[in-house]
């Protein structure tokens, strides 16, 4: 790859930054986070990326090998990442879940099983910290 | 690195990197001490403990045919809804049985008696009918295709499909509609050292849970001292639970 790209490409990326700081150009959404919560499983880049296969990984291990209170916890995922608004990641189009998967065209079915609501969470006794 | 050459090389890099963590994932298992990885993933908390095998006697001399706290407790942990159709989900049910000449009466509940050998996981195209490690049949609705094999082979009509969407979903028992399901042993709770919500609710200790394979439980100790039941023993199918007094 030639120095010229790259130096291209900076100056392209320094450019959207600055526009999306100054609110004019409609990127993709920023999902809202909530550091007060506590950290992430792991850093931002690799949830983004692989977040399903950590999801996946996990949900053999809890469903057939009876893994409870594992590392990657579905439950823990929707208690953080609830919008303080509508207690969930997955009811509002803003909300964490479907906020992305909307943007990126990926149908997400956990929700058709999985229990998106915080408040649902909390009122079972299990919410944030575990 | 820059960010950008970074992104143009993750796809390879990351295949590569999963097929050596695979390898690394090997070569950490044979070169630790034998045994030592493996013990410590059989170890994890909660896991399924393939020494165990989890059953249940129903007492149904102990039964009030009055009672249906079992029935309550399930649906209330389990998120399931109030029945009300005859296509409504129960994994629990309670059943009167009144014998023609003498006119004697039984009631018991009746639930999925987590057989050793479920015909429900023989029919299962996909495999999402399973039995753990310690004996609990369960369902993995990740792979359920919903097509009810398992609800027709059941010869105790334990299993049950779900026809509506489902919104109110306990956090611990994820549910919905497509899905064949039946009762888990409240595996969520005996996982962490609890009893099934019915064990714990029922008033008059009809329902005694335990560990088939411990001479010393309470279960095996009752089975030892009363002739207990095997449903339909003519199938082989050696059900985890048992009936006393039909």
């Amino acid at each position: 790859m030639s120095a010229r790209f790259v130096a291209g490409r900076r100056w392209f990326l320094a450019a959207a930054a600055a526009a999306m700081v100054s609110g004019a150009a409609a990127g993709p959404p920023r999902p809202q986070v909530y550091p007060e919560r506590g950290p992430c499983l792991a850093e931002a880049e690799q949830m983004r990326r692989e977040h399903h296969v950590l999801l996946k990984h996990q949900r053999r291990e809890s469903v057939r090998e009876g893994v409870r209170d594992a590392k990657v916890d579905f439950n823990r995922c929707v208690a953080c990442h609830a919008s303080p608004v509508t207690q969930s990641v997955a009811a509002a189009s803003s909300d964490f879940c479907v906020g992305c998967h909307a943007y990126a065209a990926v149908r997400v079915d956990c929700f058709n099983c999985h229990q998106p609501s915080a408040a649902a969470l909390m009122a079972q006794g299990r919410g944030g910290a575990r | 690195m820059n960010a950008t050459v970074q992104e143009r090389e993750q796809p390879l890099n990351r295949e590569r990197r999963s097929w050596l963590s695979h390898f690394a994932a090997l070569a950490g298992a044979a070169m630790v001490a034998p045994g030592v990885h493996l013990l410590a993933i059989t170890s994890a908390e909660g896991a399924a403990d393939a020494k165990k095998r989890w059953g249940m006697l129903i007492d149904a001399t102990r039964c009030d045919p009055h009672c249906a706290r079992c029935v309550i407790a399930c649906h209330e942990e389990n998120g399931l809804p109030t029945p009300t159709r005859a296509s409504d989900v129960r994994w629990i049910r309670k059943v009167a049985l009144r014998e023609k000449r003498s006119g004697r009466e039984v009631s018991l509940p009746v639930m999925c008696l987590h057989c050793a050998n479920p015909p429900c996981r023989d029919v299962c195209p996909t495999g999402a009918t399973f039995k753990r490690k310690d004996g609990v049949v369960l369902v993995d609705r990740h792979i359920c295709i919903g097509c009810r094999y398992c609800v027709m082979a059941c010869p105790y009509k334990a299993r049950n499909f779900v026809y509506a969407p489902v919104r109110e979903q306990r956090n611990e028992v994820p549910r919905g509609a497509g899905c064949a399901e039946g009762c888990t042993l409240c595996v969520h709770r005996i996982d962490r050292g609890r009893l099934p919500a019915c064990v714990e609710q029922c008033p008059n200790r009809a329902l005694i849970f335990g560990d088939l394979n411990d001479p010393s439980s309470e279960l095996v100790q009752r089975l030892q001292s009363i002739s207990a039941t095997i449903l339909r023993a003519d199938l082989r199918l050696d059900p985890a639970v048992r009936i006393h007094g039909v």
